[in-house]
């Protein structure tokens, strides 16, 4: 069966809209810097500004004779895509001689488990054997999913693989229903750029030292990762600035030198600063106002267990609800999944009633404050448990805070 | 209300600041109410919580009781040498100039340009502000720093009223954190004290609080040498810097050793600007007690800042000898206001230090072994110019000391040139050759080395750029 191979062009072309403003402004007998940028696309070949993509489609059973595969797995290409089962690590793969550079890669997939899967991407001229791997996580996905990369990621690849494939370990079950190569243009890039310096990241415990601040993003699937992946990847907006105001000052200079005066490129340098500062400082303080939006929208559920604070979830709620009920105890034992930070936190806001290790249980303590630990529930003799086996005496519980979190007293 | 709990606590400490401010003067006040106020802000906790250390030290509660004695410890002989200074007289005539002023201070705002910036200036500020206030009224204490160290030892020492170095069950708590000055932790124990228990929205208005005072001390100390719109142009540099922002709504210490290290270095600056010797010594009184001080704020101030602000304290009372505007009888005195606070404050420190074994190390011993530390510098370009944390700032001031070499290195300048570089070239080296660049790489401490002298590359910054706007346009 072939492989359905279409290529897709989108982008800008030579707009009608910008063949009238060319005409009017080269009837000024002038050739202004709007001239200059409208020539300068109009000359642009079509490929450096469009998106250009290659779709590997899996639906339908297309799966062509090009594709190979090594390892263990049932396989089963059908109306809905490739359905791949792996019994041991395998690899799936195929040669390729792209008509565009490739910059990112799309799956659209179906998982009913999460994988941990594997780009293979084969550099041209390379050791049959020296295949690079990037990491793919594949989500649990019920409904078509996609997962994007970022190949401009690893800056030392090239845009032209030999061969590019997936490896699944052993136990995955995928349904592959479409693989997409991308390349993009400088339109694309340019209007990523603009989209990832007003992209903000999350108030954070590192954001007390420093703050990554505005990045440029390579193109929109890096963008859509940009402070997931940290470091982000991109280009600081500092790099371009600084770079900007080197050239600056190099025409300053030479300016200075032909006119022989130094003011009017001074104050070009200094209107070009005062610019670049007052952007920066104003995209900083929207991404302040971002995280007092956030906070606000993350405490706003009626139902303390709903609340999301930052990276802590609902952690703070349950604290306010908890440290009362051990206030009066001196010593309670505290299990958490996560000792940092909600041990130090739990410490802090219950001081002077500390939290123990569960090892000083024997020690007359009768409060067990649980945070996020599936594992621990209560059985019908009414005793704490792990992973069902009772860890206390008979007791009650005082806070029931979901699932997984409550306040827990022996005797009580 | 939470301001108002604050201000029990706060208000006292601010008092007796100012009246030490004051006493150092001596009869001839070179501080206008402002900067009074604002080096009182300053000192003021400081110098109180000190006295409290030492009593507690020596066994005294750490409660009302120890709080009250330590603020009439203070209190007392600084009222007195005011009112020696001043005499009865004057303070009536300060008090007839204030009402006047009030009465000539009636609202009448007339609208132009500078206004117009000014406003908007005032509510872009107030609006960040704000937006921040409301991420540290949500959880005061989000940061590993506040809930493992400076809030949770104060926590301490409020609830077992005497000096300890014992942490309570403290997986996750650094080992050296003991041995941090206890000044900062006494100040939020002692706010807590006067505020009748302990509320981390309280506590936490420290942070906005320092954030104030450091773009305050920025305006006044730019105002003091130029036009009010250079000033302006400083207390914005100053509030645009988004790390700054972000150490102004969290209840850390870095903001509290930037404005002990401005009060100690900006009075030599001042006094090496000042026309008549009267002024000259005056500040440089006012600076000895700063210095003095800034031991007790963090540990790096002790190793890395009062060195380097006692070698310019030391130039510029030479400087002056040498340019007879100081004799050698007013130099050997200013320098003997130096060395006789400082020892007065640290030799007691120094003593509780040893007699149990702190380090002086932060939460991290020193490291002596030196090596160089692959990926640090670059770290470091990385967090310091690359990031937004300050902007531009990094650049332009680097910019500015090359271009404007003569006004930076050739005027009294030179002291704040002198000490950023000088701290620079320490963090540089701190980080490049030793086991801290673990700090740098992991972007945990570099950005902090510079939050705590960010007043003074601004105040560099902005007052390099005046003179390099006044060339340009005298072109």
């Amino acid at each position: 069966m072939p492989i359905a191979l279409e290529e897709q062009k989108t982008g800008f072309g030579p707009s009608f809209f910008s063949l009238c403003t060319l005409h009017i402004s080269l009837n000024n007998n002038h050739v202004s810097p709007r001239v200059l940028c409208i020539i300068a696309l109009l000359v642009l070949p079509a490929t450096a500004r469009a998106e250009r993509a290659t779709t590997w489609s899996f639906l339908a059973n297309q799966v062509g004779p090009e594709w190979r595969i090594n390892g263990q797995a049932r396989t089963t290409a059908g109306i809905g895509g490739l359905h791949i089962a792996t019994q041991s690590e395998v690899s799936i793969f195929r040669e390729l001689n792209a008509e565009h550079p490739i910059h990112g890669v799309e799956i659209t997939y179906l998982a009913p488990e999460g994988t941990e899967a594997l780009l293979l991407w084969k550099e041209p001229g390379t050791p049959q054997n020296e295949v690079i791997q990037m990491p793919l996580p594949l989500h649990q996905a019920l409904v078509p999913t996609q997962q994007r990369i970022s190949i401009e990621r690893y800056p030392d690849l090239s845009s032209r693989p030999e061969i590019l494939g997936l490896r699944l370990p052993a136990g995955a079950d995928v349904q592959i229903l479409q693989i997409r190569l991308v390349g993009w243009g400088i339109v694309d890039r340019l209007k990523t750029a603009v989209q990832s310096f007003w992209k903000f990241d999350r108030m954070s415990p590192y954001s007390v030292n420093f703050l990554w601040g505005p990045v440029f993003a390579a193109n929109p699937y890096a963008l859509l990762r940009l402070f997931e992946d940290l470091p982000p990847q991109g280009t600081y907006a500092n790099a371009l600035w600084y770079k900007l105001l080197l050239v600056l000052v190099v025409l300053a200079w030479a300016s200075s030198k032909w006119r022989r005066s130094w003011k009017i490129p001074a104050y070009a340098i200094a209107c070009t600063v005062a610019v670049l500062w007052i952007l920066s400082d104003v995209r900083m303080g929207a991404e302040i106002f971002s995280y007092a939006i956030s906070d606000s929208a993350g405490l706003q559920a009626e139902d303390p267990q709903d609340t999301q604070f930052r990276e802590r979830g609902n952690f703070p709620a349950f604290i306010a609800d908890a440290a009362p009920l051990v206030a009066d105890r001196g010593r309670y034992v505290f299990l958490t999944q996560y000792p940092y930070p909600f041990l130090g936190l739990m410490r802090y806001h219950t001081y002077p009633a500390l939290p123990v290790a569960p090892e000083a249980a024997a020690e007359g303590i009768d409060t067990w404050v649980v945070f996020a630990r599936g594992d621990l529930g209560i059985d019908p003799e009414g005793r704490l448990t792990s992973e069902g086996a009772p860890i206390t005496a008979p007791g009650k519980i005082l806070l029931d805070f979901g699932p997984d979190s409550f306040v827990f007293r022996t005797g009580a | 209300m939470i301001l108002f709990s604050f201000m029990i606590g706060f208000a006292p400490l601010w008092i007796i600041g100012v009246l030490a401010v004051r006493a150092m003067q001596g009869s001839s006040p070179v501080l206008t109410r402002s900067e009074c106020a604002v080096y009182g802000a300053i000192v003021g906790p400081t110098l109180v919580m000190t006295i409290l250390f030492l009593l507690a030290w020596a066994g005294m509660p750490i409660n009302a009781t120890g709080g009250a004695t330590a603020l009439s410890i203070a209190g007392i002989p600084l009222l007195w040498l005011v009112r020696k200074h001043l005499g009865s007289l004057q303070i009536k005539q300060s008090l007839e100039r204030l009402k006047g002023m009030i009465a000539a201070s009636r609202p009448t705002v007339r609208w132009n340009s500078e206004t117009l910036l000014r406003a908007i200036l005032g509510i872009w500020i107030l609006a960040k502000l704000s937006a921040g206030s409301s991420l540290l009224l949500h959880d005061p204490a989000y940061n590993d720093d506040v809930f493992n160290n400076w809030n949770y030892r104060a926590k301490i020492l409020q609830n077992e009223q005497r000096l300890t170095l014992e942490f309570p069950y403290n997986p996750g708590v650094p080992a050296g954190v003991a041995a941090y000055p206890p000044t900062v932790p006494l100040i939020r124990a002692w706010i807590a004290i006067a505020a009748g228990g302990w509320n981390d929205d309280v506590i936490g208005l420290i942070a906005p609080l320092s954030y104030l005072l450091a773009l305050a001390i920025i305006f006044l100390a730019i105002r003091r040498e130029a036009e009010g719109t250079w000033a302006l142009l400083g207390l914005y540099i100053a509030s645009s810097l988004p790390l700054s922002l972000l150490h102004g709504i969290t209840p850390y210490a870095d903001l509290f050793v930037a404005l002990h290290i401005a009060a100690a270095l900006l009075p030599i600056f001042h006094a090496l600007r000042s026309t008549d010797v009267a002024s000259r010594t005056a500040w440089l009184r006012v600076g000895a007690l700063s210095a003095a001080l800034l031991p007790m704020t963090k540990n790096e101030a002790l190793l890395m800042h009062l060195p380097i602000i006692f070698v310019l304290a030391a130039g510029a009372i030479a400087h002056c000898a040498h340019k007879r505007s100081l004799s050698g009888h007013q130099a050997l005195r200013a320098a003997l206001w130096y060395a006789t606070l400082t020892l007065a404050v640290l030799l007691p420190w120094l003593l509780y230090k040893y007699s149990n074994g702190l380090a002086f190390g932060n939460a991290k011993p020193i490291d002596t072994a030196l090596a160089w530390q692959e990926g640090a510098l670059r770290a470091l370009f990385i967090t310091w110019v690359l990031e937004t944390n300050f902007l531009l700032l990094p650049g332009l001031l680097g910019a500015l000391l090359l271009v404007r070499q003569r006004a930076a290195f050739g005027t009294p300048l030179l002291v704040l040139s002198l000490f950023v570089l000088g701290i620079i070239a320490e963090l540089i080296g701190i980080f490049s050759f030793t086991g801290l660049s673990a700090e740098a790489l992991r972007q945990t401490g570099s950005a902090r080395g510079i939050i705590q002298i960010v007043p003074i590359m601004v105040i560099l910054a902005t007052l390099l750029l005046r003179d390099w706007w006044n060339a340009v346009r005298s072109s």
